[in-house]
């Protein structure tokens, strides 16, 4: 499915008219995250479209070799995973989010104020976060033997995977490109865990196994989890707020955004396994050990053992709200497109395990009258130290072309961590 | 311009050309690798409750458990001593002169009151309840009017009513005789079978008449012309009936009786006491005498017989009749107790017999009419053999070999599992006074053994005291190693075969307690194929 999103993003990047007034932002922000592209400053056409895509992964340990070969499958040989493995840190994280929005703003009043205009935006996001300790990869990808005898201390750890969609609908100020939006929320499927404790000690020859536990399981329906599906409601903020600021004689912006701040309701259909104990297993208990043919039994018999059954219920979860600000300064002469600084300052926090800040620090470089490229150093997010390149076209007269990878050398590199990147279309008339 | 419109279509291109390409990405496979997991299977616990099923087992007061095992040997039914045959009669009717004569609408001109005397092979039959069965009454008409034919049986009656039954038969001649028939339950009838004057056996009183019918024109009859009625009797199942059985001999044909106590079990068992009953049970209210010719202990796995050998398979047994209860009945129970001091039922049970094969004789009422005409028989009535076996778990055991085939259900395919290879490690806490050699084989489905699992290994028993009791229980353990071979082996027959073999401890026989238990856990190190079950 990540991989149709991708396709339908760069589908939806084809069709470019040009227009010399459209002010494509310079996307300041960690690309990483979404890719949602700030508003232009100005002038204000009366119609302003903006198509943005964005698909990334990434991890502070987990090389692209392994991430790969999970999304393509086959087979994962040993040394693949030990190459990740030897690269653990006791802090391990990853995650990816892909994410495309339609944003359209029109008019010239919103409610009888001048100032603001009607905005509408239809996104849809597939995201996941991961932190986890070293045995928790350990258990993974070799299994518990190595830990015979001994305990592997599973936790913190926690994964949230969701995916869903937005319609918002808000104004827009015009001069700024300032915005505040409500959104309704679909629900399509989510798939999380919290482990706040998790002690597993297996016990030579597997006479045993003991596991202290402190967590938490939630899982949306699993019926109706594909795309077009709804096994939740729920409701969303969008906010975004573009100053111009000078410091001494260097002109510049400050944005500060927060994307989907709110929750989702998810149906009475949903399961979840809160649990906070201790479990001592030593097999399933057999009535006539001479009686093989009923000695296997399933995942769910087997959850019912351990005590680990679902509860079946409504809950209600944050989603994983995005927050982002940045200061750009000096305005590039050289090009002829708008709103485009020599350098941005970025940082941005997605509310997901395993996600930290992401900071950026951004040059640009004037091609022409209408063209710029850029580079740019970043840390954090789902990964550590990155770097990043990206260019700006004016298409024709009324569209603007970004392309943007954050993580280039993951992006051309399967022993590297992490590939991403971003397209953004914007089109104004 | 020009410039500007040539790199948008290349843009677009550019973009279209990477749409394509992951379109035509063949969609992925779930990703596998192995794992290497070491983990419990199974617990589980057993005793001699397990072993031998609770409805089998007695315990002592001092904890001692005996098995008392009963089978039935032989099951003689109803119609070992009386069958009902299907019998028609055949009733004419003509002139005895040229005639002709006139018989006016609604005469009756004939009226044949008679007795239907049935064949039943030796049996004089007093009275006969009917369980199920059917009579047909068809007549044949070849005179010029229609006939109404009434059929009677005055002896036979249904909650005091009797038995009736009537036929319109349209004109027929000669040449084309005209033919009706009908047909009547005899369901829950009794037939008083003494006849009109309550002298006779066998017997059943009918009426039969001719009238032409009330409505039509009157019918003109010639020597020519005749009335032919038919009475079958078919299907007739006996509820009950009593008379006269007759001195007659029933031979009981060679059978064998299966025995499921010893199955898949083989080896040398000594057993310091066996009694056995054998409870024959007459269900028929008749003398019996039956003649033994043979009771067999076959072991099916070695071939080897062992005859029994007491008074009851030398002599002839006579048997009581059954008492009438005059609705049911009550069994005549006749029970023959071996013991070891008068036959070799130790040796019949230490066979291990996989069946009890028989042939006997049954001369019924031996004595003649010693009931004066009051046999009786009811269709529940049966002469049954059982065969009562206690056996005091007081035994000695060489090579007791336990063996079981069972179906593994495993998750995947021969083609595809995500079970690789592994080895099982089996705990063992026996508290029963004898060892067990275990062995597993994987067979295909003629039992032939494919692949023995090594090493296996010997459960050992546990602990005995000076008094020949488990004082201790003694831990074992024992490896089973699967290869990949074996297991895709494993994964094609899908069948598993255990045998354990059992060694008393000590010399002499060990006496077994109720609460004797063997406690054992499976565990297993594998390597895991994730994904990898199909």
């Amino acid at each position: 499915m990540n991989k149709w999103w991708l396709c339908g993003a760069l589908l939806l990047a084809l069709p470019a008219w040009s227009q010399p007034d459209a002010h494509p932002p310079d996307s300041t922000r960690a690309a990483f995250v979404t890719g949602r592209l700030p508003a232009p400053l100005r002038p204000v056409p009366a119609h302003s479209l903006s198509l943005n895509g964005s698909g990334a992964f990434d991890a502070n340990t987990l090389y692209n070799d392994l991430v790969l070969g999970l999304y393509n499958g086959g087979r994962l040989s040993r040394g693949l995973r030990e190459r990740s493995q030897d690269a653990l840190n006791g802090r391990n994280r990853g995650g990816y989010a892909l994410d495309l929005s339609v944003t359209y703003a029109w008019g010239t009043r919103f409610f009888g104020n001048d100032g603001w205009r009607p905005r509408i935006t239809v996104a849809d996001h597939h995201v996941l976060g991961l932190r986890f300790r070293d045995p928790v990869y350990d258990l993974t990808f070799f299994g518990n033997a190595a830990y015979e005898g001994r305990t592997a201390r599973l936790a913190p750890s926690a994964f949230e995977q969701v995916s869903y969609q937005t319609v918002a609908f808000g104004a827009e100020e015009k001069c700024t490109g300032s915005y505040i939006q409500l959104a309704v929320v679909n629900g399509q499927s989510l798939n999380a865990a919290r482990i706040d404790r998790a002690d597993l000690f297996t016990a030579v020859d597997g006479r045993y196994l003991e596991l202290g536990l402190d967590g938490g399981y939630w899982r949306s329906d699993t019926a109706g989890g594909a795309f077009g599906g709804s096994n939740g409601l729920g409701a969303a903020l969008q906010l975004g707020l573009t100053l111009p600021v000078r410091i001494g004689r260097t002109l510049g912006e400050l944005g500060i955004s927060v994307t989907d701040v709110g929750f989702i309701a998810w149906n009475g259909n949903s399961l979840r396994v809160p649990r906070d104990t201790t479990l001592h297993y030593r097999g399933i208990r057999v009535e006539d050990v001479l009686d093989l043919e009923d000695l296997l039994i399933g995942k769910n018999g087997l959850q019912d053992t351990l005590g680990l059954a679902y509860e079946r219920g409504a809950f209600v979860r944050a989603l994983p709200a995005l927050l982002e600000a940045h200061l750009a300064l000096g305005t590039l002469r050289a090009t002829s497109l708008p709103n485009t600084f020599a350098y941005t300052l970025a940082v941005d926090h997605r509310c997901l395990p395993g996600y930290v800040p992401f900071v950026s620090l951004r040059r640009t470089f004037g091609l022409g009258a209408d063209a710029c490229a850029h580079v740019q150093a970043a840390y954090g997010g789902f990964g550590g130290f990155r770097a990043g390149v990206g260019a700006k076209v004016r298409l024709l007269r009324h569209a603007l072309l970004t392309v943007a990878s954050p993580n280039i050398i993951g992006s051309v590199s399967n022993t590297a961590r992490g590939k991403a990147v971003l397209v953004g279309l914007d089109v104004a008339w | 311009m020009g410039e500007r419109v040539t790199s948008f279509r290349v843009a677009c291109l550019s973009a279209l050309s990477l749409v394509l390409l992951a379109g035509c990405r063949k969609e992925p496979s779930a990703p596998q690798w192995d794992v290497d997991l070491v983990a419990p299977l199974i617990t589980t616990s057993m005793t001699i409750g397990d072993i031998v099923p609770d409805s089998l087992l007695s315990v002592g007061g001092d904890g001692s458990v005996s098995v008392l095992y009963t089978t039935q040997l032989f099951s003689l039914a109803l119609d070992t001593v009386l069958t009902a045959p299907d019998t028609s009669f055949r009733y004419g009717y003509g002139l005895p002169f040229p005639g002709p004569v006139e018989f006016q609408p609604g005469a009756t001109f004939t009226t044949d009151n008679d007795v239907t005397t049935f064949e039943l092979d030796g049996l004089q039959l007093r009275e006969l309840k009917i369980r199920s069965g059917q009579v047909d009454f068809a007549v044949t008409n070849m005179m010029n009017g229609t006939i109404i034919g009434d059929f009677g049986l005055p002896g036979a009656s249904l909650n005091g009513a009797p038995f009736a039954l009537q036929q319109v038969v349209p004109p027929g001649t000669p040449s084309a005789p005209s033919t009706l028939s009908s047909a009547r339950a005899l369901d829950g009838y009794v037939f008083d079978m003494r006849g009109p004057d309550h002298n006779a056996v066998n017997t059943l009183a009918t009426a039969l008449s001719y009238t032409t019918a009330q409505n039509g024109s009157s019918v003109t009859v010639t020597d020519q012309d005749s009335l032919i009625a038919l009475v079958s009797y078919h299907d007739i199942v006996p509820q009950y009936a009593t008379g006269y059985f007759g001195t007659r001999t029933v031979a009981v044909e060679p059978d064998t009786s299966v025995l499921d106590l010893f199955a898949n079990v083989s080896g040398t068992l000594d057993l310091s006491q066996v009694t056995a009953r054998l409870k024959v049970r007459n269900g028929i209210g008749v003398d019996a005498r039956a003649t033994l010719q043979y009771l067999r202990s076959i072991n099916a796995s070695t071939g080897t017989t062992v005859d029994l050998v007491h008074p009851i398979t030398a002599h002839p047994i006579n048997l009581d009749r059954a008492l009438d209860l005059g609705g049911s009945f009550l069994p005549a129970e006749n029970a023959f107790t071996l013991t070891e001091a008068n036959s070799n039922i130790d040796a019949f049970v230490e066979n291990l017999p996989s069946g009890i094969a028989y042939a006997l004789d049954i001369v019924i009422d031996p004595l003649g009419d010693v009931s004066n005409g009051h046999d009786f028989l009811y269709y529940e009535s049966r002469i049954t053999a059982d065969l009562e076996v206690e056996i005091p778990l007081r035994l000695s055991a060489t090579d007791l070999v336990l063996r079981k085939t069972s179906t593994v259900d495993l998750p995947g395919t021969a083609e595809g599992h995500a079970l690789q290879y592994g080895t099982l490690h089996l705990f063992a806490t026996n508290g029963f006074p004898f060892s067990a050699q275990v062995q597993l084989a994987i067979v295909d489905a003629a039992d032939q053994v494919l692949a023995t699992l090594a090493p296996g290994g010997t459960i050992a028993s546990g602990a005995l005291g000076p008094n020949g009791l488990v004082t201790t229980p003694v831990a074992s353990a024992i490896d089973v190693v699967l290869s990949a071979e074996q297991l895709d082996l494993l994964y094609r027959t899908g069948l598993i075969r255990i045998t354990a073999a059992f060694n008393t401890a000590g010399t002499g026989h060990v006496q077994l307690l109720n609460s004797y238990r063997l406690d054992v856990q499976l565990t297993a190190e594998g390597n895991y194929l994730v994904n990898g079950d199909e």
